[in-house]
């Protein structure tokens, strides 16, 4: 047991013996794990203001529709229409975790001005709850995630009168106050349709849905498409992102039981988009982690074979003493390792800190992709990330100790005695 | 009582495409309470003779015998096994840990050793009076002089009261007045403590500590004696 503390106070001890060495190599540690805390910790604020923006302007937290619909509602929008949706509401509000819910009715049609027919997405909806869905500030973005950018918001009292996205608007060429024809194809091939008119002009994060979507009061859009009281989906807003999974799992395990035939969809399986970037940005921070990692490796593996070879001949001694190759090889492993320790905390805590004064000053951001306005990014440490940090600067130093330490406890006792 | 016997000892190395012959064919005895210096020339085999001696290496052919049991074949685990329970080094360069103060230099043999700690800083203490340094036990081996050192050594050598403890040049790196306080200690532990020690040198002048001297040349041993005959002859030597 003292065998064992003394031989660790060695190795601590020596940790300190070359000062200027050891600064050095935890002067790596600590840059290196502190920057990658610091660039995790922006991509994930990133990703953070890109998933929370995607939620509030398109997804909600959660999506319960027709089960099917998802996969093949957009061909044949009537056959996946939700009835009772009082009921299911109230049912779906009442579930701890829920704040609110978000009816859609959404189909295809073709909108037309003198010049130019587009093909439009209608996205009925009702102007209350989407204007609290879209209000809600998404993360560090400090704007809402729908932005209203000419004329006024959706009032239920508005009829024909609509919304259009902002690519929309610019590809038919009308401004607020304009109008256009808009036809869709009801059940059996009846075509329906009516005069718009343009009350305002909004923009999401999603720059291909602002190019084709139009939205209107939901009962509008129910009368055109024929369906009273029906939805397509109700689009449901937690209190908390992180508990989306828990929350569609008892939802849907609700529905299940009851043979409802409802599919409820988190907004990460909808998102391909922000799955995408996600993808992306993980790859790219691995090849960061990956390239200080080796930086860890090289140099304090070298620093460690500098400081072993000056003292091969303690070791030596400590063989013809009889102490074995493996107290050999622990003491110097333990040396690396207690770097590792101090090196990792060290750096962990200065990300910390970093993290702090960068988030107060926060980072100017250009627009995100698909996306026209600039933002204040912001650095969001989490768990994994540190726990992540930590166990690549331990990896590091770990492996970078093995094979010197092998090495020194495996010379020969004359030929490490006379070492010089 | 013999307590270590080298046979017929032979020990070559092998320099690239030249085989170097170290030892060849040497025969020596040790009894315990003796003092034994081994003279020779550089490169006559003293290193090699005490490495093996002291089971820090294995012969090319011959044997040791320590207290009359073989020690050929043995693993690398139960040498070091013998080596910590019946022998102890004194190095040329002292090997300290310099991170260590003298105190925990001296106990550190001890710590592999199963004792009460009471006993074991008792034993520590001891071992520092014995080469007069019980003021230095705090200092680390950076703060000490040359001659301080080797007797931090020596104290350490002797806190597990081994039965020989194997010296190589143990004065080489010490001024002239150093190299005697050190010598008068070991020879002072070995009237006292009787202490067995063999020590190589190529220094006359600490000749005079020995019981016996074994003249070591090319590899083995054309003369060995009684210190005084010998300083006879080296005396006559040197004044040739
Ligand atoms: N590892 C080795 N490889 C090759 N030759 C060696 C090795 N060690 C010693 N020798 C040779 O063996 C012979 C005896 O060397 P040894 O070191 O035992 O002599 P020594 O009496 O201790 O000399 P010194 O007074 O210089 O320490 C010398 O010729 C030396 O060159
Ligand atoms: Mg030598």
């Amino acid at each position: 047991m003292k065998a064992l503390q003394r031989l660790f106070e060695i190795s601590w001890r020596n940790v300190f013996r070359n000062k200027r060495r050891s600064l050095l190599t935890l002067l790596i540690l600590v840059l290196g794990s502190s920057g990658l805390i610091l660039v995790g910790g922006f991509f994930e604020n990133l990703l953070e203001g890109h998933r929370e923006q995607f939620i509030h302007s398109q997804t909600g937290h959660l999506q319960v529709n027709r089960a099917g619909y998802f996969q093949k509602g957009a061909s044949a929008p009537l056959d996946y229409l939700l009835a009772d949706v009082g009921r299911l509401r109230s049912e779906i509000e009442a579930e701890p975790g829920v704040k609110f819910t978000v009816p859609r009715l959404k189909f295809g049609g073709m909108a037309s001005t003198e010049e130019t027919s587009i093909a439009v997405l209608v996205v009925g909806t009702e102007a209350r709850a989407e204007r609290r869905m879209g209000a809600v500030k998404a993360a560090n973005v400090d704007h809402g995630s729908t932005r209203i950018v000419a004329g006024r918001d959706l009032d239920p009292s508005d009829g024909l009168g609509v919304l259009l996205g902002k690519g929309l608007a610019e590809a038919l060429g009308v401004g607020v106050g304009d109008g256009f024809t808009f036809l869709t194809t009801r059940r059996a091939g009846a075509i329906e349709g009516g005069q718009m008119r343009v009350r305002g002009i909004f923009e999401t994060i999603a720059k291909d849905f602002d190019d084709h979507a139009v939205k209107m009061n939901l009962e509008a859009a129910q009368q055109l498409l024929g369906a009273p009281d029906q939805v397509h989906s109700l689009l449901v807003l937690l209190d908390e992102t992180s508990r989306t999974v828990p929350v569609r799992d008892r939802l849907q395990g609700g529905f299940q039981a009851a043979g409802r035939g409802l599919e409820t969809l988190t907004w990460e399986e909808q998102g391909l988009f922000y799955r995408q970037s996600k993808d992306i940005l993980a790859r790219i921070y691995a090849v960061i982690q990956l390239i200080i990692g080796v930086i860890f490796l090289f140099s304090i593996a070298n620093t460690v074979n500098m400081a072993l070879f000056e003292r091969i001949r303690e070791f030596g001694t400590m063989m013809a003493m009889g102490n074995g190759r493996g107290t050999v090889f622990l003491t110097i492993f333990a040396e690396s390792l207690i770097l590792g320790i101090l090196g990792s905390a060290g750096g962990i805590a200065a990300g910390l800190g970093l993290a702090q004064v960068v988030s107060a000053i926060g980072i100017e951001m250009p627009p995100p992709p698909q996306s026209s306005s600039g933002y204040f990014a912001m650095i969001s440490v989490t768990w994994p990330l540190i726990r992540e940090t930590a166990a690549i600067s331990l990896a590091a130093t770990a492996l970078s100790a093995l094979w010197p330490a092998f090495r020194a406890s495996r010379f020969r006792i004359v030929q490490a005695l006379g070492y010089v | 009582m013999k307590i270590l016997r080298a046979e017929k000892l032979r020990k070559e190395y092998l320099l690239g495409k030249c085989r170097v012959r170290a030892l060849r064919g040497l025969d020596l005895d040790i009894h315990s309470g003796e003092m034994v210096c081994v003279m020779g020339a550089s490169g006559s085999g003293k290193t090699t003779l005490l490495n093996l001696l002291g089971l820090l290496d294995t012969p090319t052919s011959g044997a040791v015998w320590l207290q009359n049991r073989p020690t050929q074949n043995l693993s690398y685990r139960e040498a070091a096994r013998l080596r910590s329970r019946f022998l102890a080094f004194i190095f040329q360069s002292f090997n300290l840990f310099p991170v260590l103060s003298a105190f925990e230099n001296v106990e550190y043999p001890l710590l592999f050793h199963p004792l009460p700690s009471r006993e074991r800083r008792e034993r520590v203490w001891r071992a520092l009076e014995a080469v007069g340094l019980l003021d230095a036990a705090s200092q680390r081996p950076d703060e000490l002089s040359g001659g301080q050192r080797q007797r931090v050594a020596i104290a350490r050598a002797l806190v597990t009261r081994p039965l020989l403890i194997l010296a190589d040049e143990p004065t080489a790196n010490l001024d002239a007045e150093s190299a005697e306080t050190v010598m008068a200690a070991m020879r002072r532990l070995n009237l006292e403590h009787r202490t067995t020690f063999i020590f190589s040198t190529h220094d006359p002048r600490v000749v005079h500590h020995a019981t016996r001297v074994v003249e070591i040349s090319d590899g083995v041993i054309p003369y060995e004696g009684a210190a005084a005959t010998v300083r006879n002859i080296l005396e006559k030597r040197l004044s040739k």
